[in-house]
């Protein structure tokens, strides 16, 4: 028992000097910098558990954070969302309104999928999305969405 | 806007190369409009971007090979988009920079229509040798200022095959916008 005891202190202690996943930091660093926890959102894990089986889309991962009554500027949420992003991530896509909207899009390759980052800001409410993408198969469901409409 | 992010997500997956290039910037001012503007966007693909998009278009699929042709030898694509909520907000002065550095030799004005309303479209193509270099628009109205750049060879015919795939436009050949049934008419208007 107290080996059991030692073991399992010793994995804890491991744990926590493991470094986070890089979304987690990413999230950290948003809230460090808006002073907003992010919310505790139901059955997420579900959602996510869904994206790894039936990949919907082409997605086969998603990371989901979001931050209520974060009074940011667009400018300084873009700013934020570029740094907790870092030089691995590049920037592709930005909007930003005067009506305190802001949207931006960040692309990285992983192996033979793609990662987005997606950060949104809209009255109040940021969102950090990150998705982990077949890219053949999300232009496949583009192609057939627009084909539907 | 929903369109506007699907247009530029699927141009990151189906335009492999566009990049600012051939020595041509964007002028700083043209970030300092963001501030004044109702809504600004600003789609930015560059070689790496297109290179890596281009990787993950199937060579086996006809419709992505097709697109995968195209992209990969583009090196790069650049828009700026701004909305305002009266006139004014801009002058043409602060596009005039990058006027300016149209006009060399290798750049030619393909179409310039202004009207009295302020409605002010340029397109730019710039010549490699027999064929197209590089294409830029510049379209300004009284409440909105777009700036688009291809930078690389562009074969029109190719990119009217595009049309109906990853949220682009199907563009007929008359130039209206079809849908995908209209399309379909179209093609079979053309084999009979």
């Amino acid at each position: 028992m107290r080996r059991f005891l030692l073991l399992i202190s010793i994995a804890a202690i491991f744990a926590s000097l493991l470094p986070a996943g890089e979304f987690e930091w990413m999230v950290r660093q948003v809230s460090r910098e808006s002073g907003v926890e992010p919310m505790h959102i139901p059955f997420f894990g579900l959602a996510r558990f869904v994206v790894a089986v039936d990949h919907p889309a082409g997605a086969t991962d998603l990371h989901l954070a979001v931050f209520e009554n974060t009074e940011i500027a667009p400018e300084h949420f873009a700013r934020m969302i570029d740094s907790a992003a870092g030089s691995s991530w590049k920037p592709m896509i930005r909007v930003r309104s005067r009506n305190g909207e802001s949207t931006n899009i960040y692309l990285q390759q992983a192996g033979k999928q793609v990662r987005l980052l997606i950060g949104t800001l809209e009255r109040n409410q940021s969102t950090l999305i990150e998705v982990r993408v077949k890219p053949e198969e999300l232009i496949r469901f583009v192609d057939e969405h627009e084909h539907r409409h | 806007m929903r369109t506007l992010l699907i247009w530029g997500l699927a141009a990151a997956f189906v335009l492999p190369a566009w990049a600012l290039d051939n020595n041509i910037k964007m002028p700083v001012n043209l970030d300092r409009l963001a501030a004044r503007a109702t809504e600004s966007v600003d789609v930015t693909l560059d070689a790496s971007t297109l290179e890596l998009a281009s990787k993950f278009l199937s060579k086996d699929d006809p419709d992505q090979a097709q697109v995968k042709n195209l992209v990969s030898k583009l090196k790069g694509v650049y828009v700026r988009s701004f909305e305002f909520d009266k006139e004014g907000q801009y002058s043409l002065n602060d596009v005039e920079s990058i006027r300016q550095q149209l006009k060399t030799p290798e750049w030619s004005r393909i179409v310039g229509v202004k009207s009295l309303k302020g409605e002010n479209s340029e397109v730019y193509l710039q010549k490699n040798g027999s064929k197209i270099g590089g294409l830029f628009v510049i379209d300004a109205e009284p409440k909105e200022l777009t700036i688009v750049h291809i930078d690389g060879p562009i074969d029109p015919e190719e990119l009217s095959q595009l049309g109906g795939h990853m949220g682009i436009p199907n563009i007929g050949r008359s130039g209206k916008h079809e849908n995908v049934k209209g399309a379909a008419k179209s093609g079979n208007k053309d084999q009979e």
